[in-house]
């Protein structure tokens, strides 16, 4: 059947139109729903850094967060932000780590120095809610293929890494995507982070290979790697590299304020509801 | 191809005493179980391969992408068939990728919004879901001639061939992979090398290698059962 030309253009377009504004509408109304669901991915994530998340319901996680974390945002001189540069308020949850990145390198490409908006989570202690048993930091940084980011959970008194949290857009499955393994991560427990003795940052090694113990002090800074990924592995230790320079002003300000203090709430695992640990 | 024989335009002429054709008459249920084993998506006319290798690693994430590639080849059957009379061959092709792009952004937010962990697992193959030939593939072959009806048939069939297939492969990739279905753990961890054991994961599977072969291999069974003779 041979149709008019214009018959052709008026079909297209409608079927544009249709199509797109089906989809703008179906958006609409499931964007508020989306948006919770990356929201509580975001605390589960930031918790999971310090202790095992049992819970899966999205208003229990919302409970525990808001009961365990307090959260602030600084800039590379360790002062509290509370303002961005267009003079909004700033909410940590908010701060797109990833955009923070991006622009610190774009201005360094360029020799500058530029802000950067650092979002700081506090984990309060179970046993005495002044006590602070865990600093949690975001890190973005890139993996061999594309970006990897998670966060990084130093103690109370930032003497040791507590616990990571990774994630990656597209490493290879079963080589570099292992660092979303619960088992890799768990090689950070207990690692080092501010040497107090020498007022400076521990600088993690990922060592690599697999399978080698590292234990005792002159240890603790070394972690075991994975085979077959030091690719990946190498812009995991580069990223907690980074972010240890970024947030070192906060770090050295902070530990000297809570220098003396020796109390330390035990730290304890939040347990909520089954024992089903969130990813 | 093998797709001349259910390309039956039957504009079925109304003769007064000819009874209607049942909603699940003989010719319509061929429609639906043909591509369940003679006339299989993947495994007879090869089509869908890629997705059939990249998301198959585990089961949760295969049974979802098989029910969004499902839902959205039985949708476009429909629409496309609705809309066929009308639609300008110039622009035909152009048209039906609109529709099946547009039933996939749909699947996606609707992943997002209901199943936001598996969303995360499933990411880019979603949006993989229009380079699926399979869904082209039988717009173009069937939905274009046929009525609505008969097009979410074919649309079933096809969509549920290649269902099967690809969770048939996810059941062996996530068990000797991982030793795990559906991530629950059916391999016991005493029995591993790490735990003292002798069993350890077998690492191909979880490559698309493993993928590749375990459909060969279901190929193979296939056409023994069939009695395929090679032309």
């Amino acid at each position: 059947m041979q149709r008019s030309n214009s018959y052709t253009i008026i079909f297209s377009l409608v079927v544009c139109v249709l199509i797109g504004g089906a989809l703008a509408l179906v958006n609409e109304l499931l964007k508020d729903r989306i948006a919770a669901n990356k929201a509580n991915e975001t605390r589960v994530n930031i918790m999971s850094a310090v202790t095992v998340v049992s819970a899966s319901d999205p208003k229990e996680i919302e409970k525990l967060y808001k009961k365990n974390i307090e959260s602030y945002v600084i800039n590379n001189k360790g002062e509290r932000v509370t303002e961005d540069a267009d003079g909004k308020p700033v909410v940590a949850e908010e701060i797109n780590v990833k955009k923070q990145y991006k622009a610190m390198k774009d201005a360094k490409k360029l020799g500058q120095e530029v802000d950067m908006l650092l979002p700081v989570f506090k984990f309060r202690s179970e046993l005495d809610s002044t006590q602070t048993e865990a600093y949690i930091f975001p890190v973005y940084g890139a993996g061999l293929w594309d970006a990897v980011w998670g966060y990084v959970a130093v103690s109370g008194d930032f003497k040791t890494v507590k616990g990571v949290v990774f994630d990656h857009t597209g490493e290879t499955p079963g080589l570099g995507a292992r660092i979303t393994d619960k088992e890799f991560q768990a090689r950070f427990a207990g690692k080092g982070f501010l040497n107090t003795e020498k007022r400076e940052l521990y600088s993690l090694d990922i060592v690599k290979g697999e399978g080698n113990v590292f234990e005792g002090d002159d240890n603790i800074y070394k972690v075991d790697g994975l085979s077959g990924a030091s690719m990946t592995t190498n812009g995991v230790e580069k990223m907690i590299s980074d972010y240890f320079g970024f947030y070192k002003a906060f770090v050295m300000e902070e530990s000297l304020k809570s220098g003396d203090d020796e109390k330390k709430g035990t730290p304890s695992d939040i347990d909520v509801g089954n024992m089903v640990s969130v990813q | 191809m093998s797709t001349e024989t259910t390309v039956e335009v039957t504009e079925e002429k109304v003769v007064a005493k000819e009874p209607k054709e049942g909603l699940l008459s003989k010719r319509r249920r061929k429609f639906v179980t043909d591509p369940l084993d003679d006339d299989n998506p993947v495994t007879v006319q090869v089509l869908g391969i890629c997705s059939a290798l990249a998301v198959t690693v585990q089961m949760k994430p295969t049974f979802v992408m098989a029910v969004s590639v499902v839902a959205v080849i039985v949708f476009s059957n429909l629409i496309i068939s609705m809309m066929r009379k009308a639609i300008p061959s110039q622009v035909r092709i152009i048209v039906q990728l609109a529709v099946v792009a547009g039933l996939v952004a749909l699947v996606d937010i609707m992943l997002k919004a209901f199943v936001y962990d598996v969303s995360k697992q499933l990411s880019v193959f979603v949006g993989l879901i229009i380079t699926n030939c399979i869904v082209m593939g039988r717009l173009e072959a069937f939905a274009m001639g046929n009525k609505p009806w008969d097009s979410v048939l074919d649309g079933l069939g096809s969509g549920f061939g290649y269902s099967w297939i690809i969770l048939a492969v996810a059941f062996f990739r996530e068990l000797f992979g991982a030793g795990t279905l559906f991530g629950a753990r059916v391999i016991p961890q005493d029995i591993y090398i790490k735990n003292g054991g002798f069993y350890t994961d077998n690492s191909i599977m979880v490559s698309p290698i493993g993928a590749f072969v375990i459909l060969g291999l279901i190929i193979w069974v296939q056409r023994t059962y069939n009695g395929y003779v090679e032309e």
